[in-house]
């Protein structure tokens, strides 16, 4: 039935007219196709695990960047740890060891009845879309954002060169001068990422920066993940650097002042980082893919199709984990959602029906340049609450910071590039 | 008194490499892991080995929370299903 749909679309005149030359070429001769949407952690997997499972099936991969930044460690890059070409890596074994078409454009709309995506190159169809385009950010809520705030206050919490411009701005920082760092409310990417980069950037600034202080405005009651092991790591290894306020989320920001505000208080810093609130990007709001009033597109976890559309997948950030269990929004938990949806997406097209979900979850995060700690858990299907479940007794935080934890960190993101990218 | 849930799962236990397919978060693909990383190769692995290790994480009897945590989350018959399919998989992957 989606063949058909399919055929109509690359058969429709009115569309076929409008294909550019370099979609038309990528259309396929025959088979079944998958498209994916998003280069990311999510559809990377999902487009590598489907081609391993049926090599069979066509996968059209559309993402905008040419080369993968990563998002994990890249704290590591701000503190100085590493460079940003540690983090930066090629496309191409994707399409070259396992026949995945890349398309490197930008996806303007999602049109799911005809399981097709409109790119800034054309049209491409598919019978089965898969939809990882991670998360949007909003500023609506923070008054005095312009493009100026954007400039100076740069967010490096997606994928890309904002990683590199906030730890060049760090490098810029005078002794005795002042961080500022606001968290969003939860949910949010990445529970424990805020922390990690304050630890990092403190570390950084006690050895490099005498006198030099962070100030943290949380929006969240208190820190949101692994919280005793940063208390104890700031206490003891930053003690006058970390002022860490809960409870104060950003209401406004002065790009001309280089100050940040909550309801009480303005810190003004010779460096800002605004990490935002967050949401499901528009791209799926505008395709009916997320309900009205709501901030993330709800799925069920079984195949992470959406609820509002049950042939389309959706994976990763920007899924809503009120529908999904609670999984953390990040890119193990990602990485792992691309291996489900791909086995959902390959029976759906032979006719089977998909086994249930099985999940695991390890965040790493670095408390200084060489202790780290981790959280973690595995999952399965409940198919009472249609909802992901902990497995009993999988789920904990470390019982305190390690040098062993940190090696493992970056060993853990060298393992899983490779599981996407390789 | 039967969950229809627990007849799903029974009936999927079997099925390594769906079970197996999270691991290679850490250990690379097919268990598989990039060079000189301190995360084990697990493919190719004698099977009786690997569910001696992940029943002694289970139990606490070798130490690593990491593994731990994850070993806890699997019952018997899924650590069995897991390490047959990582003993099946070579430890070289193809050209
Ligand atoms: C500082 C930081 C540290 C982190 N550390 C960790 C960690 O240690 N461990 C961990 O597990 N997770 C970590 N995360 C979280 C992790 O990065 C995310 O959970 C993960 O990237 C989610 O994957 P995704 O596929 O949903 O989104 P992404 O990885 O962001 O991928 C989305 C992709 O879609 C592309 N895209 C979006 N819209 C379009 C469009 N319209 N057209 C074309 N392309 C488009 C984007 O360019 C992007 O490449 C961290 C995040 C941050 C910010």
């Amino acid at each position: 039935m989606t063949l058909t749909r399919r055929h109509m679309l690359v058969g429709g005149a009115a569309l076929l007219s409008a294909l550019p030359v370099r979609a038309e070429r990528i259309l396929p001769a025959t088979g079944p196709r998958v498209v994916v949407v998003g280069g990311g952690w999510g559809g990377l997997t999902a487009a590598k695990y489907i081609r391993l499972l049926d090599p069979g099936i066509e996968v059209v991969l559309i993402e905008r960047r040419t080369q993968f930044h990563s998002c994990p460690v890249s704290n590591w890059v701000i503190g100085h740890l590493r460079t940003i070409d540690d983090i930066t890596h090629a496309y191409d074994a994707l399409a070259k060891r396992h026949g995945v078409r890349l398309l490197h454009a930008e996806v303007e709309a999602v049109d799911v009845d005809a399981g097709a995506v409109v790119t800034s190159d054309g049209v491409v169809a598919g019978d089965r879309l898969v939809l990882s385009p991670g998360v949007a950010f909003d500023y609506a809520g923070i008054a005095g954002w312009d493009a100026a705030a954007a400039t100076r206050f740069p967010a490096a919490w997606s994928p890309g060169p904002e990683t590199a411009v906030l730890r060049a701005q760090l490098a810029e920082i005078p002794d005795g001068g002042r961080v500022a760092l606001s968290i969003p409310p939860s949910p949010y990417r990445c529970p424990p990422g805020p922390y990690e980069r304050i630890s990092l950037i403190a570390a950084y600034l006690k050895q490099h920066r005498p006198g030099a202080t962070i100030t943290v405005l949380d929006a969240n009651q208190k820190i949101v993940s692994k919280g005793k092991i940063f208390k104890a790591a700031w206490d003891e290894l930053y003690p006058g650097i970390i002022d860490y306020r809960p409870d104060s989320p950003l209401v406004q920001v002065d790009a001309a002042t280089g100050t940040l505000s909550t309801d009480f208080d303005d810190v003004t810093a010779d460096v800002a980082n605004v990490i935002p609130p967050q949401r499901t990007p528009a791209l799926l709001r505008d395709a009916g893919l997320v309900p009205d009033g709501a901030t993330w597109a709800p799925v069920d976890p079984y195949g992470f199709t959406s609820t509002l559309a049950p042939h389309v997948h959706i994976i990763g950030d920007a899924t809503d984990q009120t529908t999904v269990g609670k999984v953390p929004k990040s890119g193990f938990i990602a990485n792992s959602m691309g291996k489900v949806a791909a086995r959902a997406a390959v029976a759906a097209l032979s006719g089977r029906e998909a086994p249930p979900p099985s999940l695991i979850n390890t965040c790493y995060s670095l408390v200084s340049q060489d202790e780290g700690a981790s959280v973690g858990a595995v999952y399965s299907y409940d198919p009472e609450t249609k909802r992901l479940q902990v497995r009993p007794g999988s789920s904990g935080v470390s019982s305190q910071r390690s040098a062993a934890v940190a090696l493992q960190a970056w060993d853990w993101a060298r393992a899983i590039w490779q599981d996407m990218l390789g | 008194m039967c969950l229809p849930g627990s007849a799903v799962a029974a009936d999927h236990a079997g099925d390594g490499a769906r079970l197996a397919a999270p691991c290679a978060g850490c250990h690379g693909t097919a268990g598989r892991p990039p060079a000189d990383s301190v995360m084990p190769g697990l493919a190719g692995r004698d099977a009786a080995e690997l569910t001696g290790l992940l029943e002694a994480y289970r139990s606490g009897e070798r130490a690593s929370e990491e593994m731990g945590r994850i070993a806890r989350g699997y019952n018997d018959a899924e650590i069995a299903a897991l390490s047959a399919w990582f003993a099946a998989q070579s430890p070289r992957s193809e050209p």
